[in-house]
């Protein structure tokens, strides 16, 4: 019996086991008493205790479980080789995304180092608590042990990096560290310096050379990592010598794995769990295998050094590009890159180290729509009778463009999620700048007034209407958010192939209306009265930017208003058509699917039946559809062949360090030019996918003129297939 | 599921409800609606037949809150030739999401192997379907592998659509699809307390129950 402890004076205490007992023997066993607000999330973090596979803690009656955690302070040569492998599996397990409970808290000399927390970077030692004073120099602890170290450093960078930016919690990564700070305090120079005197140790011994180069590689690629990371923390661009030093030493260190020997002694072991939080259930331990584990280093150590390339670009829309493409990447850049990109675009409080947030989006306006108003200057252009309206209209731009720079960096930001929420986030922000658009809007129509603009006919020799400039900025970032939500829905394989021909369908309407909306910009930019406020050179420039994305509207346009008509025309014959009979009308899956543009107020949301309407064609036979199918995949191709033309950007970059110091390569040819490289393949890709619609297009002519249109076989290959040339573009292909 | 051949939609035919298009039987299978009192017979044979497929299996307190709230949305196959012993299970709930739209949700699904291609998994989540719609659904959600080919079939010849993909969201690091059908007019627009998307970017949180998993989602590893 539990004695009473001492009360405060007003509390009552009175014994319950009787109701208790009670109630509980009118309950049927088994029988779930729940309250109101026991929610799914709680049954499932409920455990049931006792049972091994739930209850971690149940395993204090495993007669193996022995008190202490075995932890040999001897170690052969082999056997440190194979402990520094095993934990670049489970550190690489960890940047993937996995807790580290089952990755390197697994490890019994990790947790040596980190349990009880060391209060000075040398209490961090295997031997801790050793009775014997001084051990006599060892592999362990003079190679292992600092080499432990370093890679906890890494770790404690990598966690830092992360979460100083935007990701997803279990999704992209696991950050619970379990209330051990990964040597958070001690600095990186200390456990550098450590490191170094593992290296010497290693130099001075008589280890057989084989084994010492393998050991020595290690701490190279260790220390190599460190740095890394710590210039990354910095801001600091790392040489491309850094990057090839770093790659050989993977490679040593990958050739010479198969010189290790696994320990005797149990190294890494899920027991540990049980010490890190007990009221989780055992989970399983995750290493990578080790080719793909070196792989995913080579690439994150690789792209974490050329992702510094985006500092040689001087635009905006430029660098909006360079984020997009190279996150598109196949397989996307580790988290921890794509938190590295993010934190370039708060590098030294400014965008890249260079622009202040206002000037980035000025520029950017400045570089699509050449507005009447003085975006930073505003006192130009205003006259002195102007006063109150002048300062009522600047203080109204200036809270604008804040809440714009804000959004505006925040696509940045969106292009390093993961793909799925790539997606999810760009819906959103289509809402959010719908709003803004609105906004924008009104401060175009105060400008209107207070800068005198005169309207002008648009389209020529209609309606008079004004630039609306700054909603027009707006408009065309919106827009490319709607494609890119279409878009990402094909290669996230959101769509099923039954739902193609209204999706192509709608990315036509999307493109179209962007392409009408870039035509009446470059209207009004080319007019007299706006050209007049800049010189002829930035007329020219924006009317090139305009041009550009002008050119690649138009390629997608054609493209998808091709792909539209092959759909048609196959699903009237059978193929690929909607499930029916179905619980869901043909309504209410528009309803659904549509759900991203249902809520703007422009584009204007498109009822079902003038979609419906519209997507089918209805007025308009088969040969007519697949002739003009043939005309606008020629278009498209012609179109792609144009932007391949236009290169990726539209400034020239700056030059860095290390094209100067070999003149003979611009920075687009080096071999990590990553951007150009990816926006190539990109452009190249759905190049083949045009041609693999043009040769759907002509089987199914053929078939059509033989009358065997019905029999045809079609199949769309799915992301990742050979024949699926472009993830973003689905083509049927069409056979028999 | 994928050799569901006889299943395969006929444009021509004209049915008057998708139910009993959906919906087949089986020499020699029976279909049970579960309830309270056969909790000794059936609980440990659907969690066998639930826990078959997972790494980690769901405790009972997760089948039993499903069970008790909601266990006239359970249906269970069982066969006849040898001793009602279950064949396949569909486990369900019925609530309104976020305050908004009373939406169903379909959390376990699975036949067992030698049944399968009978296309009693589709008929367990029509049974399913129906008793919702009976009782007012707006919509019908649920999650599933990406790797689960034939799950998304199922659903979608039913009229489900992937509404979006969520990255690494089984604890074996695959990423899954939600799928949903609506059931009425107008669910798109009806007011939740978050907003419609329901999942913002934040990060950070310290509270597990508000981490970026809706309690449901940790659900619906459909095993067809």
């Amino acid at each position: 019996m539990v004695q009473p402890q001492i009360l405060h004076p007003n509390t009552q205490i009175s014994n319950i086991t009787r109701q208790f007992r009670d109630a509980a023997s009118r309950l049927q066993p088994g029988k779930l008493v729940k309250d109101e607000d026991f929610t799914l999330f709680e049954a499932v973090g409920a455990l049931e205790i006792g049972d091994p596979k739930m209850d971690s803690g149940s395993l204090v009656f495993d007669p193996d479980l022995d008190e202490e955690l075995g932890l040999s302070t001897v170690a052969t040569a082999e056997e440190t080789v194979w402990l520094m492998d095993e934990l670049i599996r489970r550190e690489v397990a960890w940047h993937m995304g996995y807790p580290l409970s089952q990755t390197l808290f697994t490890s019994v000399h990790i947790e040596r180092l980190l349990w009880p927390v060391p209060r000075q970077l040398t209490d961090a030692r295997f031997d801790r608590g050793d009775p014997v004073a001084t051990r006599p120099p060892s592999l362990i602890l003079d190679v292992f042990q600092p080499y432990c170290i370093g890679l906890i450093k890494c770790c404690d960078l990598v966690l830092s990096m992360i979460t100083s930016e935007h990701y997803y919690e279990e999704e992209d990564f696991a950050t619970q560290i379990y209330n051990r700070p990964l040597l958070h305090d001690f600095p990186v120079d200390e456990v550098l310096v450590m490191l170094q005197n593992a290296r010497i140790w290693l130099h001075d011994s008589s280890l057989p050379a084989g084994l010492k180069d393998a050991l020595k590689a290690r701490l190279d690629l260790r220390q190599s990592l460190l740095g890394l990371f710590q210039s990354c923390a910095l801001g600091d661009r790392s040489t491309i010598e850094h990057l090839d030093r770093s790659i050989a030493y993977i490679k040593m260190v990958e050739s010479s794995a198969i010189l290790g020997r696994a320990t005797a002694n149990e190294a890494f072991t899920l027991k540990i769990q049980r010490k890190l939080a007990s009221s989780v259930p055992p989970r399983p331990m995750v290493a990578i295998e080790r080719p793909k584990a070196f792989d995913f280093l080579r690439q994150l150590i690789t792209e974490s050094t050329i992702a510094f390339q985006v500092f040689d670009i001087t635009a905006s829309g430029d660098l909006l590009v360079a984020y997009q493409t190279f996150m598109a990447q196949s397989p996307q850049p580790a988290i921890y890159v794509r938190a590295l990109l993010q934190s370039f675009l708060t590098c030294h409080d400014a965008v890249l180290g260079k622009f202040a947030v206002k000037d980035f989006i000025a520029q950017d306006i400045q570089s699509l729509v050449r507005p009447i108003v003085p975006l930073l200057d505003h006192g130009v252009g205003l006259d002195d009778t102007a006063t109150d309206a002048k300062f009522h209209f600047c203080s109204r731009l200036d809270s604008f463009m804040n809440r714009c720079g804000h959004s505006f960096l925040n696509l940045f930001r969106t292009f390093c999620l993961n793909r799925c929420r790539v997606r999810r986030t760009l819906c959103h922000a289509a809402l959010e700048w719908d709003q803004i658009q609105a906004e924008a809007e009104e401060m175009d129509t105060l400008a209107q007034s207070l800068f005198r603009e005169e309207p002008m006919p648009y389209p020529p020799g209609e309606e008079l209407t004004l630039s609306y400039s700054l909603s027009s900025w707006v408009y065309h970032h919106k827009l490319m958010q709607l494609r890119i939500v279409v878009q990402t829905g094909f290669e996230l394989s959101i769509y099923a192939p039954h739902e193609f021909t209204e999706i192509y369908w709608y990315l036509s309407f999307l493109s179209s209306t962007h392409l009408s909306h870039l035509e009446r910009i470059s209207f009004f930019v080319s007019s007299k009265q706006l050209s007049a406020q800049t010189s002829p050179n930035a007329v020219r420039e924006t009317l090139r930017n305009l041009y550009r994305h002008f050119t690649w509207l138009k390629a997608t346009e054609a493209m998808s208003k091709a792909l539209h008509r092959v759909l048609v025309v196959i699903q009237r014959h059978g193929q690929l058509t909607n499930p029916n009979p179905a619980y869901a009308s043909e309504l209410l899956r528009y309803e659904l699917r549509m759900r991203p543009f249902m809520h703007l107020s422009v584009p204007e949301p498109i009822d079902v039946d003038v979609a419906k309407d519209l997507a089918s064609l209805r007025n308009l036979s088969d040969p007519v559809i697949l002739q003009q199918a043939s005309q606008l995949i020629q278009v498209a191709r012609k179109a792609w062949d144009e932007v391949m033309r236009e290169k990726w950007h539209l400034q020239p970059l700056s030059r860095t360090e290390e094209v100067k110091s070999s003149p003979n390569t611009s920075l687009g040819a080096t071999r990590y030019g990553v951007v150009e490289r990816e926006w190539t393949k990109d452009v190249q890709n759905a190049m083949r996918a045009c041609i693999g619609a043009g040769i759907a297009i002509s089987t199914l002519s053929k078939a059509f003129h033989e009358g065997r249109i019905a029999a045809v076989k079609v199949e769309v290959p799915p992301v990742g297939h050979r024949d699926r040339w472009h993830s973003s573009w689905p083509v049927p292909r069409i056979s028999g | 599921m994928s050799s569901d051949a006889s299943l395969a939609p006929n444009p021509q035919s004209k049915v008057e409800s998708p139910s009993t298009y959906f919906q087949t039987h089986p020499p020699g299978i029976s279909y049970l609606q579960y309830s309270l009192e056969k909790e000794s017979e059936y609980l440990p044979q659907i969690r066998e037949l639930i826990s078959k497929d997972l790494s980690e299996p769901y405790s009972i307190y997760v089948y039993r809150y499903f069970l008790y709230q909601w266990a006239e949305l359970c249906f269970m196959a069982v066969d006849t030739t040898d001793n009602n012993k279950l064949a396949g299970v569909v486990i369900c709930k019925l609530e309104p999401h976020r305050g908004g739209p009373l939406r169903g949700y379909i959390a376990m699904l699975a036949t067992k192997d030698n049944f399968r291609g009978k296309g009693i998994a589709t008929t367990l989540v029509s049974k399913a379907i129906d008793l919702m719609i009976e009782k007012d659904a707006d919509e019908i959600a649920l999650e599933t592998e990406e790797t689960n080919t034939a799950a998304m079939k199922l659903y979608e010849r039913l009229g489900f659509l992937r509404s979006k993909k969520l990255h690494r969201y089984y604890l074996n690091g695959n990423s899954a699809y939600r799928l949903l059908l609506y059931l009425k007019e107008g669910v798109g627009t009806m007011p939740t307390e978050q907003d419609q998307y329901g999942d913002v970017p934040v990060h950070g949180q310290d509270d597990p129950r508000y981490q970026h998993r809706n309690s449901e989602d940790i659900f619906s590893q459909g095993i067809v």
